[in-house]
């Protein structure tokens, strides 16, 4: 046996996970060399035993490779159906264009809505505007504004909600007509929404500043906050908070900062479009704490679900959460926000 | 599919999966990332092309992908081990697995000080290389010798146990 064909103290680091790319490299080089292999498999055995580390099991590589070739194939023809919707798409917009110019010629009131966009899907849309400029349409919303942009103003028109990412233009402010009020902004992020029976219209800002008009009266909302016009009263004000949970929709991000279980599964509900059902008796003391970003909801479900003793399964779309019992993770502690 | 791809995924697939194990620990995340690390590079296949560069761009790409999933996976465990930390060894025989750790605690216990103290910052706390170098105000290269001196002594005082390549070597001996 002849253990040191390679330096231990290079495997361990490998072992380990510290190798970088180039060590790695250099690494596995020296595994050519059949005695070296072996003297590396003796380390590897050792390491794993002291570390309780479970051996590393290479997949049989033409299974790889064929699960490889299928991903490729799946991509491509999803590519193909892209390209050929994107063909309909431009041949839409070219209608749409020529259509947009023979009444910019005939008239001289052009604010007319050229194209409208209406998510009727089950999932939320991502729509890039002309002048690139993100609009992400949640479900059942309704987008409409000129395949291009007046010089002085770009302006849209929105029902239903979006959330909105808009590319710096001080010569040109953005503006969306949301029923009776107007959303103005130079470059920002934020999210636009009607709650409480479309009483009340919800702007929250992510980043920037937004201008909102209402009724010939106008306030400023900054990053962090949340601007509010009632429809009812006819005012306009301003909070110091956001809630970005509620517009996960569009980030793909969850922040759950000790908020009670039952409220967190209302924004998944929400984000993922799925009904989700808990024993409201057993969870109505469970608070949550926790981040995703970009996670399934299986995913998000299995993490809370560990955290608070509970499981959870799916029929027929909806989710059912049950928990053995009251638990003592369950702390008392308010809901505060 | 052209033929040179398929050969280096043939010649490289094994190697990086190793190499993301190293990292990830997890054998089904391992075999996602060398995946997503081939559909990576067969995206760039026209822009990608001398062999050296291709090696160079797959163990780069697998090793920032391993990160990526070692840092999800950090946050997951914080959750699974607060609810539940008795899961992961139920699997074990309680009475083997005693006498095994036993052992493998005894032999840790005998390593010279500063060895042990690296390798237990290495292993129970999970330090990077880097970050045990800075609180022991020694070198990172020192740190690995005494990472590999301690694998070592351990293979000594363990040889007893490793019984699969006891057999392995008598096979190959034949």
């Amino acid at each position: 046996m002849e253990p040191e064909k390679i330096p231990i103290e290079v495997a361990v680091k490998y072992l380990s996970g510290e190798a970088s790319p180039e060590e790695a490299m250099q690494f596995d080089d020296l595994l050519d060399d059949p005695a070296a292999g072996v003297a590396f498999e003796q380390i590897s055995e050792t390491w794993n035993l002291v570390t309780g580390t479970n051996p590393c099991q290479s997949p049989l590589i033409d299974e790889a490779f064929d699960e490889f070739q299928r991903s490729v194939k799946g991509r491509s023809s999803i590519y193909r159906m892209m390209q050929k919707k994107y063909f309909v798409a431009a041949a839409v917009i070219i209608v749409a264009i020529s259509v947009a110019w023979i009444f910019f010629m005939n008239d001289s009131n052009h604010t007319q809505q050229l194209l409208v966009k209406h998510n009727s899907t089950n999932h939320v849309q991502h729509d890039s505007l002309p002048d690139g400029s993100l609009a992400v349409l949640n479900m059942n919303s309704t987008i409409s504004y000129p395949s291009f942009f007046d010089k002085n103003i770009r302006r849209v028109n929105l029902e239903g909600e979006s959330f909105f990412e808009v590319v710096p233009d001080k010569q040109r402010p953005f503006e969306i007509e949301f029923g009776e009020v107007i959303i103005r902004v130079v470059g920002t992020s934020f999210n636009v929404r009607e709650i409480n029976d479309k009483t009340i219209t919800e702007v929250q800002v992510r980043s920037g500043i937004v201008q909102m008009f209402a009724n010939d009266k106008n306030i400023f909302v900054k990053a962090g906050q949340t601007g509010y016009y009632n429809s009812l009263s006819k005012k306009l004000f301003a909070t110091n908070s956001t809630d970005i949970n509620s517009f996960s929709y569009a980030t793909g991000k969850f922040i759950f900062n000790d908020i009670p279980f039952t409220i967190a599964c209302r924004y998944l509900e929400k984000n993922f479009n799925r009904r989700i059902n808990v024993d409201q008796h057993i969870f109505e003391d469970c608070h949550v704490t926790a981040e995703f970003e970009n996670k399934s909801l299986d995913y998000i479900l299995e993490v809370l679900c560990a955290t608070l003793n509970a499981t959870y399964s799916i029929k027929d779309n909806a989710v059912f959460i049950k928990g053995k019992s009251k638990n003592k993770l369950c702390g008392e502690q308010p809901f505060l926000r | 599919m052209e033929e040179g791809f398929k050969q280096c995924f043939q010649t490289y697939f094994e190697r990086l999966h190793a190499y993301a194990y190293t990292i990830v620990k997890d054998n089904a995340e391992a075999k996602d990332i060398v995946q997503r690390a081939f559909l990576k590079l067969w995206e760039k296949r026209q822009e990608i092309n001398a062999d050296g560069t291709i090696k160079a761009y797959l163990y780069k790409t697998v090793y920032h992908l391993s990160l990526n999933a070692v840092r999800d996976l950090k946050t997951r465990q914080k959750h699974l081990s607060s609810a539940n930390p008795s899961v992961i060894n139920t699997f074990y025989d309680p009475s083997e697995e005693k006498e095994l750790s036993a052992r493998i605690r005894l032999g840790i216990e005998n390593l010279p000080p500063r060895c042990r103290e690296v390798f237990i910052k290495s292993r129970n706390e999970g330090k990077k290389y880097s970050e045990i170098a800075m609180e022991m105000d020694i070198s990172v290269k020192t740190v690995e010798v005494q990472m590999g001196k301690a694998l070592r002594l351990l293979r000594e005082s363990l040889s007893d146990l490793l019984v699969f390549l006891i057999c392995f070597f008598q096979i190959l001996n034949l």
